[in-house]
């Protein structure tokens, strides 16, 4: 049926857009720290896939895994070195961040020109259940967002960094006291939102064609997402997700492609709009 | 709020980015000055070198178009020089190639056009991109020629008596194809769907593909694809469900339509592909599989260039721009109509070399025997004609095969 | 500051002679149209980034004065000079619209709100194909010179971009634009000055947009042909780029930025790609080293050698007299005033209720205040005091109950509005401007009492409003704080920074000034100033005050009723040796019972 298909695509977008929005507002929920730069490291987490598998002969699932650390490890120096630099200074912390995004974005233009690279993954195979057509590198996606979210979500409740990010969020200078700086924590919402960003890039590298400029449509996407999920609200934002991906993909299926983008943004600026009718000043 | 320390250290910092500013500044202004003086103000016909600039995009979405284009103009000009050049009124003039980012950006476009123009003393410019030709066509006036490397016509017309077409017929392409698909489909009425990238172009051109389809007894639709879309499932799914025979990708992108194709075949479809444009076998291949287009076909096929010169060519683009791109070849075979038609006119003067186009004929051109025509179904404006349009069908091992020819 | 922005105009009209003079050919006229339309954009997106929001959709205004000047000149017989301020007033009727949708939120939420304006704009403008030519676009927009003189079209083009620097220069000299930076500050204590921010921010935005589709306008004319592909949604995030790298907190800062970072990729003949990474690079060198921005940071250098003698000195006589202040005042406290009857009190408040979620805040609360009387609220912390603040005075709207001032219900009105009534609140924390100077916090509040017309308020530079300066400085000296009146406000030292956050609520002219524990953190010496301040404020100006305070001691001294809250309840009221005695408020709150009130 072509409705369960379109929703199976759906589910499969919702699940990459789900990996960097999660990313994404962990920083900002507990760093109040809008990161650009995002769908950068999500460009850089494909192309760092390519390299392990086209280029050093590494299989792919390994490649899913040195992808994380690599883009981690990325997010981490650009935290040090950009982004605490902005702390307090919310505007600029943004513009910073996208001259960042710019940056990565035309220097891989630069490095990578403008040859399309691919990544052949293992996951060929294509599950056909009658007129329902399910290739199991959609599924393998799927499965990992849900897996890494419930991962992320017994790491914020349970363990010790988890609850560190969590203070810092509520009381900064209380975390402090209680011997949490924040370079600590930005150092750890960021490698976890790298490693989200980089485990995404590599899940959708076989599926597509590497370009330079191809975290620009995911980045906008989740931003899309975080602020209807609610910034810093993990189990929100992952619902917000794949309530995009759905809604894109039936737009797609059901209407025409193209308005498949400004459909979103405009459901978007609706529930915004009905949320904000009370001014922000005032309770 | 910045602490005390941070105070004392800020007058440093103050220092050393007024020191960053200042060279910022600096470098700009040397760049500016140094940028685009190669060689000496030339194309001022004082016998020395006639410009031949090309404005196309090196970066942005079409960077993938700029490189092939660069150096098959280069691989031109080069056989030109060797040839013994241009010769006007006696005089032996050099041809050399100006080449221009346009960014695919209108405003860059115009900004360098003038730049060619009123700087570079650039008299005949080719220019990528449909979009862009109409912003320059106002700043080129009487003063340039403009070849249009672009499919669509909205920029050509009985009115514009220096642009020409430099490109080949998509529509006719389509239909060579078509044409020769439609005894292998074993159906009375076979079913094509034009999957056409959304824009001017897209509509222009899947229409008139559309009516070429018609024509040969197909029952044609179209369904326009996002531009920039990397996922095709959706509009896949959609277009499945109407069971097509054939799928026509237009000038969908090569990584686009690689993408494309593996996904129809995720999602079952057992049909054939057209791809009248360009064909990047490797690309395909690596990401669809190979065989995954098996029993498609393409046009047309620039890739099989038998001739020496033709061989010569082909290993130039290769080397500088990686897989070839067959297509380059219009922009090789239109520096030798465009030398053929200032040795006609015997003058450098752009509405006089414009004149004697439309007289001048390539007799072994890359394409074939191509010429400048004035064509009613381009609103009465000038357009190559003459090109072969060779028809290949892609094997199971993903390779080409030859399998038929036509002229257009 | 003037002094500069007279150089930076100066060097800018130098600097584009010698672009139009060297230039030997259309080239760089070409370059400089450009580059002056992007000034434009970047001059107009400020006024709103000054208060504080960040718009994405800048470009869009830009794209859709250019449609409209397109469409007007080729589908009518429109004029291309009258076409142009009608594509801008069509930009800023936009804008109207999406403000009026997102300026209720703010940070990333009106970010995302522009940004998905942005988006569909851009939709319309590839899909509306019978009002703007779809994907072909429009071409055939006459030019504002005759058509092949670029160097005419510069020249039309610096007047232009001069006008708007100009324009936006006198904004933010005016009263308004200190409004928009006091906005930028803090909106509560701007609300608590009288200033709205919707308003504000709207009429910021419009007439930003105004000038962006005036510029599009421009653009459309110069290039004769756009298209969806003309406008590309960077713009919209390098305009704000522009304004970052030179300081949004100035007005040379965009001409600045500009020319640093939105010239470059004009400029040179590089890739667009080097270019791309030569200018981000060099946007986040700057910012990384100055992240308020090249010219602000240049001057704050400035200003920080200067102003410390100064302050020094102010802070020096202030200690004196404070040192003065202690040794000799007797604070004695207040007797009892005769309470009318008669009299209608000036404000009452009927069972207020205010929950968040399942906890009840504030509990049926019923009080009277009377005219020219001081009262005291007291209570443990979380009784609910500063909840009931924000409740009268217009900052949170209660659950249930009213409030009557002067007789009219106020239940719901907002605070800014409540202010121009004559109710004035001060906060505990972040009670001054921190970027204005000591003299334009209080002067920003000064207008309240004076509805001051719109050309005085929009247009007329606040340095040379005597009547205002004056009034000031008035409300600086009764505070003795006009040793520090140029000085930063966030340069005053804990104690006066109190003091300040009291003048601007008294700056309002309010009738009923709410004080919110205005004593936290002072020193015995300091608060009995403060205290003293009040008791004066009463008895010389009939200004009736509500004081929440902890240090009964120095509370006992200036109030002649009380009242207690306790768990969102009022526990007692009425003078305050009865409440200070009352067993209940001695066990949730005193621990002792108080027995040092002094009757004068």
């Amino acid at each position: 049926m072509e409705a369960l298909q379109a929703l199976f695509t759906g589910l499969a977008g919702g699940a990459t857009l789900a990996l960097v929005a999660l990313g994404l507002t962990l920083v900002f929920g507990v760093l109040r720290v809008v990161n650009f730069a995002h769908g950068a490291l999500f460009m850089l987490g494909a192309y760092t896939c390519y390299a392990c598998t086209e280029v050093a002969g590494i299989g792919y699932f390994p490649a899913i895994l040195v992808s994380a650390a690599a883009i981690a490890a990325v997010s981490v120096v650009l935290a040090l070195v950009v982004f605490r630099r902005f702390r307090g200074l919310e505007l600029e912390g943004a513009i910073a961040a996208v001259a960042l995004a710019v940056a990565i974005e035309n220097a891989g233009i630069i490095f990578f020109k403008a040859v399309p690279r691919q990544v052949q993954g293992p996951l060929t195979q294509v599950v056909d259940l009658g007129s329902l057509h399910l290739p199991v590198q959609r599924i393998f996606m799927i499965v990992v967002a849900v897996a890494l979210f419930g991962a992320l979500s017994l790491f914020v409740a349970r363990t010790h960094w988890g609850r560190a990010l969590r203070a810092v969020q509520q009381d900064e200078e209380a975390a402090q006291l209680q011997g949490i700086t924040v370079t600590q924590a930005m150092i750890v919402a960021f490698a976890i939102g790298g490693a989200l960003a980089g485990v995404a890039g590599a899940l959708v590298a076989p599926d597509q064609v590497l370009s330079p400029t191809m975290g620009t449509t995911p980045l906008l996407l989740a931003f899309v997402a975080i602020v209807v999920g609610g910034m810093g609200n993990i189990g929100g934002t992952l619902a917000a997700a794949f309530g995009v991906g759905i809604l894109q993909s039936f737009v797609s299926t059901y209407w025409v492609p193209q308005a498949a983008t400004w459909t979103s943004f405009a459901v978007v600026l609706l529930i915004l709009a009905v949320r904000s009718r009370r001014p922000v000043v005032y309770a | 709020m910045e602490c005390i320390e941070e105070r004392r250290s800020a007058r440093l910092r103050g220092v050393l980015a007024m020191v960053v500013a200042a060279l910022v500044l600096a470098t700009a202004f040397t760049a500016c000055g140094g940028s685009n003086s190669d060689g000496d103000s030339a194309g001022t016909s004082d016998g020395g070198t006639i410009a031949y600039g090309v404005i196309t995009p090196f970066t942005g979405s079409y960077a993938a178009y700029g490189m092939p284009e660069k150096a098959s103009v280069e691989a031109a000009v080069n056989a030109v020089n060797a040839q013994g050049g241009i010769k006007v009124g006696g005089k032996t003039y050099k041809l050399e190639a100006k080449a221009y980012d346009s960014g695919f950006d209108p405003s860059k476009a115009v900004t360098e056009a003038r730049r060619a123009i009123t700087q570079d003393g650039v008299r005949y410019l080719e220019i990528l991109g449909g979009e862009l030709i109409p912003p320059v066509q106002p700043v080129a006036g009487d003063n340039a020629l403009i070849f249009g490397v672009a499919n669509g016509s909205t920029f050509l017309g009985a009115d514009q008596p220096t642009t020409f077409r430099a490109w080949y017929d998509l529509p006719t392409s389509v239909a060579a194809s078509l044409r020769y698909l439609k005894p292998k489909l074993g159906t009375d009425s076979p079913r094509v769907v034009m999957l056409y990238p959304e824009g001017a172009r897209g509509k222009e051109l899947s229409a008139a593909s559309g009516k070429r389809a018609e024509e040969l007894g197909y029952s044609a639709t179209t369904t326009f694809t996002d531009p920039s879309a990397t996922d095709f499932t959706a509009v896949l799914t959609k277009v499945l469900g109407d069971k097509p025979d054939v799928i026509d990708f237009g000038f969908t992108s090569p990584s686009a339509y690689a993408v494309a194709v593996k996904q129809a075949r995720q999602l079952g479809y057992k049909g054939r592909f057209v791809f009248p444009d360009t064909l990047v076998q490797s690309v395909l291949n690596k990401t669809a599989g190979k065989g995954a287009a098996a029993g498609s076909v393409t046009s047309p096929l620039f890739t099989s260039f038998s001739t020496p010169a033709g061989r010569k060519w082909a290993q130039y683009v290769e080397d500088r721009s990686g897989p070839l791109q067959g297509w380059a070849a219009v922009s090789y075979d239109n520096v030798f109509l465009l030398k053929a038609a200032i040795e006609q006119a015997q003058s450098l003067e752009p509405t006089k070399v414009a004149k004697a186009l439309l007289q001048v004929r390539l007799d072994h051109g890359l394409l074939g025997q191509v010429r400048y025509e004035q064509r009613p179904e381009v609103h009465d404006g000038y357009t190559m004609v003459g090109i072969k349009y060779p028809v290949g069908e892609l094997t199971a091992d993903g390779r080409v095969k030859t399998v038929a020819s036509y002229v257009g | 500051m003037r002094r500069s922005a007279l150089i930076l105009v100066a060097l800018l009209a130098v600097g584009s002679a010698l672009w139009a003079l060297g230039a030997n050919g259309s080239y760089y006229a070409n370059v400089g149209v450009l580059t002056l339309l992007s000034l434009t954009l970047a001059v107009s997106v400020r006024p709103l980034l000054v208060g504080c929001e960040a718009s994405f959709c800048h470009g869009a205004f830009y794209a859709v004065g250019a449609y409209a000047v397109a469409i007007l000149t080729t589908r009518t017989d429109c004029s291309i000079w009258l076409a142009l301020p009608a594509g801008g007033v069509v930009a800023a009727l936009a804008a109207f619209v999406i403000g009026v949708v997102s300026l209720r939120s703010t940070g990333a939420t009106f970010f995302v709100m522009t940004f998905s304006f942005l988006v569909l704009t851009t939709a319309l403008f590839q899909y509306a194909t019978g009002l703007t030519g779809g994907f072909n676009g429009i071409s055939g927009v006459p030019s504002l010179v005759s058509f092949a003189d670029v160097a005419s079209f510069y020249w039309v083009t610096v007047g232009f971009a001069g006008a708007s620097v100009l324009v936006f220069a006198i904004v933010d000299r005016s009263r308004w634009g200190l409004e928009l930076r006091a906005l930028g500050e803090s909106y509560a204590l701007a609300a608590s000055a009288g200033i709205g921010r919707l308003g504000n921010l709207l009429g910021a935005f419009a007439l930003g947009a105004f000038f962006a589709g005036v510029a599009g306008g421009f653009y459309a004319s110069f290039i004769s042909f756009i298209s969806p592909t003309s406008f590309s949604f960077w713009l919209s995030i390098y305009v704000l780029t522009y304004v970052m790298v030179g300081g949004a907190r100035s007005i040379a800062g965009p001409v600045v930025g500009t020319a640093i970072v939105g010239v470059l990729p004009l400029l040179s003949g590089w890739s667009d790609a080097s270019s791309g990474v030569f200018v981000s690079g060099a946007t986040l060198v700057i910012l990384l080293l100055l992240p308020r921005g090249v010219v602000v940071s240049g001057l704050e250098a400035l200003r920080r050698r200067a102003p410390q003698r100064r302050s020094t000195r102010a802070a020096e006589g202030t200690l004196a007299s404070a040192a003065q202040a202690s040794s000799g005042s007797v604070v004695r406290a207040r007797a009892p005033r005769r309470i009318d009857r008669a009299e209608q009190p000036l404000m009452r408040v009927e069972q207020l209720s205010k929950h968040f979620g399942g906890v009840a805040a504030l509990s049926e609360v019923t009080f009277e205040v009377h005219a020219g009387e001081v009262l005291g609220i007291i209570g443990p912390n979380g009784a609910g005091k500063t909840t009931l603040f924000n409740a009268i005075s217009g900052f949170s709207r209660p659950s249930r109950g009213r409030v009557w001032f002067e007789g009219e219900e106020i239940t719901g009105v907002p605070g800014h509005r409540l202010v121009h009534r004559g109710i004035t609140r001060t906060f505990q924390a972040s009670t001054v401007f921190e970027g204005l100077s000591v003299r334009d916090n209080v002067l920003v509040a000064g207008a309240v009492g004076e509805r001051p017309g719109v050309l005085r308020r929009l247009v007329l530079p606040l340095h040379r409003d005597p009547g205002a300066t004056a009034a000031a400085d008035r409300v600086l000296e009764r505070f003795e704080l006009q040793g520090w009146a140029d000085a930063p406000a966030a340069d005053l030292p804990y104690g006066l920074r109190k003091m300040l956050g009291v003048a601007i609520a008294m700056a309002t002219g309010p009738r009923l000034l709410c004080l919110d524990e205005p004593l936290a953190g002072l020193s015995e010496a300091e608060a009995d100033r403060m205290m003293d301040a009040v008791a004066s404020l009463s008895d010389q100006h009939g200004v009736t005050i509500v004081v929440i305070e902890h240090r009964i001691r120095s509370l006992v001294r200036v109030c002649e009723r009380m009242l207690a809250l306790d768990a969102g309840c009022l526990v007692a009221e009425g003078e305050p040796a009865a409440v200070l005695a009352n067993p209940e408020i001695v066990s949730a709150y005193l621990g002792t019972p108080f027995t040092e009130v002094a009757h004068a």
